[in-house]
């Protein structure tokens, strides 16, 4: 710097631009980060909360809750729990026995499905493809109005089934179809040159590899149809009534408490199944999720 | 200017498992793979099942707008007062519905995909829950909590001795909210994994580029988003268009499409009117879908 | 257990677009060839065609005198490692190594023999239990190798082992590669688009772009006497200049565009391409020069210095000792190595060899050396698309 010639510099000076902007960069990005964080706990909260709030009722005798109706066991007791299964076993047994006939089917359908578009396409593959994911963007009223005019000579059940698996199996071609593309394919080219045959390379790689995404199909497929409602209501009939049905005459019915144990049970195999796929494996979930 | 955006986008190596394979191996085997037809097989069951339970009921259905019935049922639908104000409604509701889910979801999906912290596993178990619930399940969690005797009111009213909301979950307030409910995680599940893959470095060039956060964000994260954004958007919006069990345990001042075709259907056997509104909601599902979900991202 | 394995005529194309055209070449019994050429020349899809994981549009492969075109890739006893190395993530390294002996049926006890023999042979038999995701590059590497070559195929194929490897780990595992291909004496067939790796491990080279072999030969013979301009630049680095063969004073002359020497033995008259090598390049005394150059500039790469320099209107690159004191724009005198140039008939007999200025027509050299250290050098090839004497 020059000599004395120069004025003495102010008293005050500034910082040196540099180093208070890193600083002020790091500091707002951190909080930043935190804002973010917090307000995604929020949202989180608003999406708990209700079902908090109903979960607890079927347990509270308070008043808070609204009255309950004659003849209805006392709140937070076993006997209430027992009271909705002897109304509406027949539904739950309706949705436990549509599960088990779809979960089966969407798997045996999509994941072969969900294999040839990814491994052995044709032509018309593609379209295909787009035409099996169509169903998961239709309204549900659509596709049971539609079902119940062309097909409404068949067994309600029946019915219910195909509905069902119009929205499940896109599920599963997503699921396994994203678990095909996470690993490389060159792993089957791999295992005939080794000597293994078409059966083995399915039996010995192909299958164990896609596993995982397999059992999360079959928990996402679970979970779906165990709480479908928009579809089964419609095509519901005094012998078919799945459980969603079953939960909305308890809505409607002047029994909070009742409601509420209602839809603890109705919950009660979904979290797990949630849980697990939560487990096994995020990923797949989060994109077979993505309807 | 585009150019910040488009010289950083270039820069974006290629998602997935691998990069910089050598163009020789796969582009071989792409094409190789076509011209087999055992993939063909192992798609029959998909197409048979398809073809019964999805496309040949609603072409039946589609093909009814041209009896003389079904071509009635539609012009009442699409001009008639009940019915064209319940399709409005729907409309009107679901599209703020999903904008507004759309805007509530950005920050939880972006903290779920790039942020690491304890406890995100359970952020994203609590978000992803109210995917499971079936329309009519949040339909009375609405009640719950904004009902006549609902958890809010309730709780205003001890707060503030004042009755506030009480009996808002029948408004459309309501079922806008519940609306809101079932879309923000459907948003977050589906964007968080598109936000996961836009690599990090994109924001590190725009930064060295000298570019400041607003503008980073509006230059390079939007367009780059922008897909997933809008594929997003139509998600949202024809899964609330479609919701049935919302409006039925909700919509009791008003109407709203999937509860006119309810009612139509089961109270008056209108079969036609009832196949032409659905007609115009998978119709509408449709188009946002195709219009908006070119190139997911 | 090493057998004689050919292609012939193969050929392989996906609608309009050729991948293969009509390769024949006999791979030498329990010898070691390397092919080598650009990407997008057809490499992979050779190896697959003979391993049987593609089929091929036209022509066959022999084993052994046998046509085995028609029979699936499970039979054919053909081990291949695969560029990324395709190992089976759901088992550990030792189920891995062990998968082919269980296609055969070999009992538990004799396959976990055999599996830990190999695993010994690539110094992986400590990694033995671990799973597949915990290995480095390198670890991979060889447990797919060893896999390969675990149940005794009669033909290993290897798809650039080494390019997912960094270069660093490249080099060194390189040398152990090939020490080890060498012991097994299995008949080998190497690909991979770096030219020195193909140079130093096979006792075969070929050299193959869009679809065909352009050479092949042991590699000296390839590298020495390359057959087109494709191979000359291809391999290493070469100067190449358009240049006419006349007679002068009753003898055969060479006229380059920077000077004029005999022309070498055998050459015919008329316009041609010149090649010469940059190692076949020397700086000489003035009085002992073939012709005068200015220094352009000069890259260091270690055990040698890069020269660029110009004369006659072209660029020329010369290798010389990496102490050679120098100033740039400084003229040397160079000298060509007796024999050592290689001469193509030229089509194109407009262009003079005097001041004839490199227009894009003509092939110009690649400046940075091709060695393993540098992938990212361009391939000469595309400027001498336009050029190819075939």
């Amino acid at each position: 710097m020059a000599g004395s010639f120069l004025p003495a510099p102010p008293a005050h000076e500034p910082p040196a631009p540099a180093r208070m902007s890193v600083a002020a960069k790091i500091s707002t990005a951190a909080s930043g980060r935190l804002v973010a964080t917090a307000l995604s706990w929020c949202v989180a909260l608003f999406l708990i909360a209700p079902i908090v709030v109903a979960a607890a009722g079927a347990f509270s005798s308070s008043e808070f809750y609204g009255h309950r109706s004659e003849g209805s066991a006392p709140p937070g007791s076993l006997g209430l729990f027992w009271y909705v299964f002897s109304v509406w076993g027949r539904s739950l047994g309706t949705s436990a026995a549509l599960v088990a006939v779809v979960v089966p089917f969407a798997l045996l359908i999509g994941a072969p499905a969900a294999y040839a578009f990814r491994r052995r396409p044709f032509s018309g593959s593609k379209l295909l493809e787009a035409a099996s994911m169509t169903p998961l963007s239709m309204p549900g009223i659509a596709l049971a109005v539609s079902l119940l005019a062309t097909l409404g000579g068949a067994p309600r059940f029946t019915l219910l089934a195909g509905g069902h698996l119009a929205y499940t199996i896109p599920l599963v071609i997503r699921a396994v179809g994203n678990a095909l593309e996470s690993f490389e394919p060159d792993i089957e080219p791999a295992a005939r040159s080794l000597g293994a045959g078409p059966w083995q390379v399915a039996r010995w790689i192909t299958i164990p590899v896609l596993l995982p995404s397999l059992v999360v199909s079959a928990l996402l497929v679970f979970t779906v149809s165990w709480g479908e409602f928009n579809a089964s209501f419609l095509l519901a009939s005094p012998l078919a009534q799945s459980f969603p049905a079953a939960l909305y005459v308890t809505y409607t019915a002047n029994s909070f408490p009742v409601a509420a144990a209602a839809t603890i049970l109705f919950l009660l195999p979904v979290v797990p199944a949630l849980v697990l796929i939560q487990a096994i494996g995020g990923e797949p979930f989060r994109r077979g999720l993505q309807a | 200017m585009r150019s910040e955006a488009a010289a950083v986008r270039k820069e974006a190596p290629h998602g997935g498992g691998r990069s910089l394979r050598e163009p020789d191996a796969t582009p071989a085997r792409a094409a190789e793979e076509a011209t087999g037809w055992s993939g063909a097989l192992l798609c029959l069951p998909l197409a048979l099942t398809l073809a019964l339970v999805v496309y040949w009921p609603l072409s039946h259905l589609f093909s009814t707008l041209f009896t003389r019935a079904g071509s009635e049922a539609l012009w009442q639908v699409l001009s008639a007062g009940r019915y064209r104000t319940s399709l409005l409604n729907s409309l009107l509701l679901s599209v703020a519905a999903a904008a507004l889910s759309l805007l509530l979801s950005l920050i939880p999906a972006w903290v779920l995909a790039r942020e690491r912290f304890r406890g995100q596993g359970l952020l994203r178990g609590l978000i992803s829950l109210p995917l499971t619930f079936s329309g009519v399940l949040v339909g009375f969690l609405a009640v719950v909590m904004l009902g006549r005797a609902g958890a809010v009111p309730s709780l205003l009213r001890f707060l503030t001795g004042r009755e506030l909301l009480a009996g808002s979950a029948y408004t459309l307030g309501g079922l806008f909210t519940a609306y809101l409910y079932f879309e923000v995680p459907r948003a977050v599940m589906t964007l968080e994994p598109s936000f996961r893959r836009i690599p990090g470095e994109l924001d590190a060039a725009a930064r060295s580029l000298g570019a400041v956060p607003l503008s980073r964000f509006g230059r390079v994260f939007l367009p780059i988003a922008a897909p997933a954004l809008r594929a997003t958007f139509a998600l949202a919006f024809s899964a609330s268009l479609g919701s049935f069990g919302v409006a039925l345990m909700l919509a009791r001042r008003f109407t709203v499409a999937p509860l006119e075709v309810y009612t139509q259907l089961t109270g008056f056997s209108n079969d036609s009117v009832a196949g032409a509104l659905c007609l115009v909601l998978a119709a509408s599902s449709f188009l946002a879908d195709r219009l908006l979900s070119g190139g997911r991202a | 257990m090493n057998a004689l394995l050919e292609a012939r005529s193969l050929r392989k194309s996906y609608g309009a677009t050729v991948a293969v055209d009509s390769l024949s070449h006999s791979f030498p019994e329990g010898k070691i060839t390397a092919i080598v050429g650009p990407s997008g020349s057809g490499k992979t899809t050779t190896l697959w065609m003979i391993a049987g994981l593609t089929e091929p549009s036209g022509g066959s492969v022999r084993l052994d005198g046998r046509d085995i075109t028609a029979l699936p890739a499970h039979r054919r006893e053909i081990g291949i490692v695969f560029q990324d190395y395709a190992l089976f993530p759901h088992l550990n390294v030792r189920e891995n190594v062990e998968f082919g002996l269980r296609c055969r049926h070999v009992r538990r006890a004799e396959r976990r023999r055999r599996a830990a023999e190999t695993l010994a042979l690539v110094r992986m038999e400590h990694l033995a239990e671990r799973r597949v995701q915990q290995l480095s590059g390198g670890e991979r590497q060889r447990v797919a190798l060893a896999r390969a070559i675990a149940f005794r195929p009669r033909v290993l194929l290897l798809d650039e082992p080494l390019s997912s490897l960094d270069a660093r780990l490249r080099e060194e595992l390189r040398g152990e590669l090939f020490r080890l291909l060498r012991e097994l004496a299995i008949t080998t067939v190497y690909v991979t688009h770096d030219q020195v790796e193909a140079m130093s491990i096979g006792h075969e080279l070929a050299v193959m772009s869009s679809g065909r072999i352009e050479q092949s030969g042991p590699p000296a013979e390839v590298y020495r006497r390359p057959e087109n301009l494709f191979v000359a630049g291809f391999l290493g680095s070469a100067n190449i200049f358009p240049a006419d063969c006349a007679v002068r004073n009753g003898r055969l002359d060479l006229a380059l565009p920077f000077a004029a020497v005999d022309a070498p033995a055998g050459a015919s008259v008329g316009p041609c391409w010149a090649m010469i090598r940059p190692e076949d390049l020397e700086v000489v005394r003035d009085d002992g020069a073939d012709f005068q150059a200015a220094v352009e500039s000069s890259l260091f790469l270690g055990n040698q210095l890069r020269l660029l320099l110009r004369a006659g209107g072209s660029r020329i690159i010369v290798d010389a000792r990496n102490d050679l004191p120098l100033t740039e724009g400084a003229i040397l005198g160079i000298g060509i190595r007796a024999g050592k140039v290689v001469l193509w008939p030229r089509e194109d007999a407009g262009a003079s060899p005097k001041g004839h200025e490199r227009d894009g027509a003509g092939p110009g050299p690649s400046e940075m050396p091709r060695g393993s250290g540098n992938p990212d050098a361009p391939a000469p090839q595309e400027s001498l698309e336009g050029a190819r004497s075939r």
